[in-house]
């Protein structure tokens, strides 16, 4: 019986757990990067595991190189111990994370919805950069994308407030009397309620961006 | 101005790299063996297990290659091996430390006596 045949599965509860402590750890890191490293650290635990045995069996012994169980618990946790911390190990793997992301992207995406210009396109164009961001999750696309109406509804009630003047004007265009809606009082409405929350929404998005990024 | 333990860990991160080089200087080693020994120098690790994105980096950077070979015991395991480029850092790095580790040597020294 040959024991390099067989699979190495780590068989030992503290082994396992640890190993999926370290699994959850890695899940920031990049997947070719997390991969080797969680294969590396199997490896290690498997070889420990090993050598604990090999200290108690002969070599030749039929179990040798399966992670064999027959090792104490003290032995274990000596080697869990000296490879420390899942948390540490994956910081360890930190500063070779790709360069933070920049949230060009978010900040372009923003200012198209927000603008919502050139009228249509810029919408869309915004929605789509929002949609394809990697830094927002779903609940922040959908406030990017809400916040689109501030745009062209602040130019809107601009445009209202105009009409609303409803100036009559004597022929020489002297005299006029305003009816309806003062001119101040329409654009402070449109600063106060369309313009300023879609500018505090999207000020919110870049800022959830950026903290996305950094920890990226 | 940083804490004492903060800038011995700065220091020791960044020496550890080539510590591994320097193990490697001579023969090809094992990745367990490689950490093992790192790991029960005194002094110099704190997790055996932060090395290996260590050895991971200096792949990276081509200062060390890996090849897999068969065990006696168990799956293929991987070996680690010091590149050219790795000799080259390895050197640069060994005469540098030494004037720095005098230079400051000789003040602590100093500092010492007075």
């Amino acid at each position: 019986m040959t024991s390099s045949s067989t699979t190495t599965t780590t068989t030992h509860p503290l082994v396992d757990d640890y190993l999926r402590r370290l699994e959850r750890a890695a899940r920031v890191l990049p997947r070719s990067q997390r991969d080797e490293l969680l294969d590396e650290i199997r490896s290690h635990l498997a070889a420990g595991l090993d050598d604990a045995h090999g200290e108690v069996n002969d070599a030749n012994d039929a179990n040798y190189g399966t992670g064999a169980t027959d090792v104490s618990e003290a032995d274990v946790r000596n080697l869990l111990d000296a490879l420390g911390d899942p948390a540490d190990i994956v910081s360890a793997a930190g500063p070779d994370r790709p360069p933070p992301r920049r949230g060009a992207t978010e900040i372009l995406a923003l200012v198209l919805l927000v603008t919502g210009l050139p009228p249509v396109i810029g919408w869309l164009g915004g929605a789509v950069l929002a949609v394809s961001s990697r830094l927002w999750t779903t609940r922040q696309k959908v406030l990017a994308i809400v916040v689109w109406p501030g745009g062209w509804a602040a130019t809107l009630l601009f445009t209202l407030g105009q009409w609303s003047r409803g100036e009559t004007c004597d022929l020489d265009g002297t005299n006029c009397t305003s009816s309806g809606m003062p001119y101040w009082l329409a654009v402070t409405l449109a600063i106060v309620f369309v313009v300023v929350p879609p500018v505090i929404v999207a000020v919110h998005l870049y800022r959830a961006a950026r903290r996305r990024a950094d920890e990226l | 101005v940083a804490p004492a333990i903060e800038v011995l860990s700065q220091l020791r991160r960044g020496a550890l790299e080539y510590c591994v080089l320097a193990l490697l200087a001579d023969e090809e080693r094992y990745g367990f063996d490689l950490v093992r020994t790192l790991g029960s120098t005194d002094g110099l690790v704190t997790g055996e297990g932060t090395l290996y994105p260590l050895l991971s980096r200096l792949k990276k950077a081509g200062r060390v290659a890996t090849t897999w070979r068969e065990s006696d015991a168990g799956p293929p395991r991987k070996y680690y091996a010091i590149t050219a480029e790795g000799r080259r850092a390895l050197a640069e790095f060994t005469a540098e430390w030494r004037r720095f580790r005098d230079a400051v040597d000789t003040l602590l020294a100093q500092g010492a006596e007075s």
